[in-house]
């Protein structure tokens, strides 16, 4: 009795051509514009449109120019020097954030006095993100590009205390000249190593946009397909199976597996784009992958289920298949990753259905445990489906 | 011999007001009772209760003995056909018969024969492979018939089964279910169709306010009007006025439809005694002379429409049940 229900879903998806198409092309659609919004979001690809204007037009600030204009971590437009037209073209849009060099950036001679701040930056309010980064930025690139520059104005605090001579601080800003000249790297400028923790690092970066993409799909697809149950209760197949031996439950039972097999095609073209677009490696994770996107597509499904039988018409699941995925989806972190959103709001991604997906996906694709999410999705999965049959079996015919 | 269904002291209230009341009903294999009565007299909650649907507030239902809301061998024995075409528009004819024949609970094997002989018995075998979503209403009907037989249950209850059909849709649906009777079924069939139910049924009962207010063989109770005047209909050609309305009421007709006037008890003179009998020819002559724009008279002997207004309409009228809600 469960294998004629789950015939029916199958036999209705098939013969419906479009609901088809949406239910297995638009995953890996879906994934990619996504995946290409997510990698900005998550700080893999970044790139702020930097101005840049140099009022000083000094060696070093062309040097700077150069530098920040070379580095792939940002896109840089010159602007004319103009402080005043700097920023027009911030507040216009045209650059997120700008640089107006306006003094040079090597210290002042000994006795001469030193202007104050030699850079500007402007900012849009509208685009606040984008100062810490330009000023991260500038300081990696100073440091990196720029090594002598950097010490000679430490040298040069460093007489105005007295301790040393305008003698000795020629000398060292000579050697500083000389050590850059023969290339020879600065100690300071290779202070930090970076270290990642992931051993691959297409599954650490995609898998979380991945299993939030996966997450927040699958809910709408399982809402989508549980709506039959709304349909067949309006059109009184519903009244008709509840009189059969079997009754409702089996028809709930039969979607329920219906709709997590889908899932699981559904999340598997998710990752196989992932996997062929973004280099996620799935091949050594495939156990705790599938069984990640079984219980993913069960709690789906099985709230999907309960939503529509505790629904008393089409316009209220419609409603929840609208607003209340999307809503779910937005606190659980299948928009915007929840390490930008304010704390609070990263608690409440906790109960949502959509942060455990993403936590399974992570865990199973990387290297953390992915045993308490799968806990809670099992957990999540079983409530919706024993909700859904408490529901139909309670409803008055 | 204890009969297929019965149904005893059969009560249910839907938000305090009584929808059946104290009903009992009796149905042996191989008969055919129509329930007749106005909407909201309780047909399909009755149905509903047979079926298991909805459990009662008194009394007992039993098919073969057992209780249809607990037991699913019980439910196993009733075919219920909705007044909704109750289908997968979107699966074929034989398709849907084939999960509803998984559904009622056949093996897997019976279940690929057990679908043509639905097909062959609704003679909806052309159809077979169609989508049902694209049949004809009549079309949709039969198969919406044949998903209730699947199982081959001994009792079907059928809802209005011929709502919305052309004539000969409706003919194929007779016949089907006069095989269905020679094959032993009992069916309980609602309806508001005074000729379906004199060609199908051999008892029926009027419902009224969750009542069986009349019930028994169709033939006895037919032939208790036999000995009565045959009944009289007029059909005008246009709306009377007031003059002819009166002409009308003194000769003892009434309104029956916006152009039908039956006749409701003997006319009156002038003297307003009761007025000899006319003829239809001197009914009709009498009626124009007076300005009633008469096109027909029409005189048949009662059947069970007339029957059905008096069990229904000549009795104190109860307050209107309310159905519960689906």
């Amino acid at each position: 009795m469960i294998g004629a229900a789950f015939r029916v879903m199958a036999l209705t998806l098939l013969r419906d051509r479009a609901a088809l198409v949406m239910a297995f092309v638009l995953p890996t659609v879906i994934f990619a514009i996504f995946a290409a919004i997510f990698s900005g979001a998550v700080g893999d690809r970044i790139r702020i449109h930097l101005g840049l204007a140099d009022l000083a037009g000094t060696p070093a600030t062309a040097r700077l120019v150069s530098a920040l204009a070379a580095d792939t971590s940002l896109r840089v437009t010159r602007l004319p020097a103009d402080l005043a037209a700097a920023t027009e073209a911030v507040r216009a849009g045209e650059v997120d954030v700008a640089l107006v060099l306006r003094g040079d950036l090597a210290a002042a001679p000994s006795g001469a006095s030193a202007p104050d701040h030699p850079v500007v930056l402007v900012e849009n309010p509208a685009k606040a993100l984008a100062t810490p980064i330009a000023l991260g930025q500038l300081q990696r690139v100073l440091n990196e590009a720029l090594p002598d520059v950097v010490l000679s104005r430490i040298v040069a605090d460093v007489e105005r205390t007295g301790k040393i001579g305008p003698d000795e601080r020629a000398f060292l800003d000579e050697a500083f000249a000389e050590q850059r000249a023969k290339k020879e790297p600065f100690s300071f400028s290779a202070l930090v190593e970076r270290q990642s923790t992931a051993a691959a690092v297409g599954n650490a970066r995609v898998s979380y946009y991945a299993g939030a993409i996966a997450a927040v799909f699958l809910l709408f697809a399982a809402m989508q397909g549980a709506l039959s149950l709304v349909e067949e209760r309006e059109s009184g197949l519903a009244d008709r199976l509840s009189a059969g031996p079997g009754g409702l439950g089996v028809i709930v039972v039969g979607k329920f597996l219906f709709l997590t097999l889908q899932g699981v095609v559904q999340a598997g073209l998710i990752f196989g784009a992932a996997a062929l677009l973004h280099g996620v490696t799935i091949g050594p994770h495939w156990p705790a992958f599938l069984l990640t996107c079984g219980l993913v597509s069960a709690m789906a499904a099985g709230l999907a289920l309960a939503a529509c039988a505790a629904a008393a018409t089409r316009q209220q699941a419609h409603l929840f298949a609208t607003f209340g995925v999307l809503l779910l989806s937005a606190v659980g972190g299948s928009m915007v990753p929840r390490f930008l959103m304010p704390p609070w709001l990263q608690q409440a991604g906790w109960f949502t259905p959509n942060a455990w997906a993403i936590e399974a996906f992570q865990g199973a694709l990387g290297e953390g445990s992915a045993v308490p999410a799968w806990g809670v999705l099992a957990a999540l999965a079983l409530a919706g489906l024993g909700a859904a049959l408490a529901l139909v079996a309670r409803r008055p015919a | 011999m204890a009969p297929l269904l019965a149904c005893t002291g059969l009560g249910l209230a839907y938000r305090g007001r009584p929808v059946l009341d104290g009903l009992d009903l009796a149905l042996d294999p191989g008969e055919i009772l129509a329930l007749l009565g106005p909407n909201g007299a309780g047909k399909t909650t009755l149905m509903r209760l047979v079926a298991g649907r909805l459990v009662p507030g008194a009394g007992t239902v039993r098919v073969s003995g057992r209780d249809p809301r607990t037991e699913a061998d019980a439910r196993r024995r009733v075919g219920w056909v909705p007044q909704e075409i109750a289908l997968w528009p979107r699966l074929s004819v034989a398709e849907n018969l084939g999960v509803f024949a998984s559904l009622a609970g056949l093996p897997r094997r019976g279940r690929r024969g057990a679908v043509a002989a639905m097909l062959a018995l609704a003679d909806i075998e052309a159809v077979g492979a169609s989508l049902v979503g694209q049949l004809s209403g009549g079309y949709q009907r039969r198969v919406n018939i044949a998903a209730g037989l699947i199982g081959q249950p001994p009792l079907v209850l059928l809802d209005e089964p011929t709502q919305g059909v052309d004539r000969a849709a409706r003919a194929a649906i007779h016949a089907m279910l006069r095989r269905l009777r020679r094959a032993g079924t009992a069916i309980l069939v609602a309806t508001h169709d005074f000729a379906e139910a004199e060609r199908l049924a051999d008892r029926v009962a009027f419902l009224r306010g969750g009542r069986i207010v009349r019930e028994g063989p169709l033939a006895a109770l037919l032939a208790g009007l036999a000995a009565g005047p045959p009944e009289r209909e007029l059909v005008l050609a246009e709306i009377p006025d007031d003059a002819a309305e009166r002409a009308l009421r003194r000769a003892g007709f009434a309104p029956d439809a916006e152009l039908a006037w039956r006749e409701t008890g003997p006319g009156r003179d002038d003297g307003a005694g009761p007025a000899q009998r006319l003829d239809g020819a001197a009914l009709l002559g009498r009626l124009r002379a007076e300005g009633v724009p008469v096109s027909e008279v029409r005189v048949r002997a009662p059947g069970l429409e007339a029957l059905y207004r008096d069990a229904l309409e000549t009795r104190a009228r109860a307050a209107p049940a309310l159905e519960p809600a689906r």
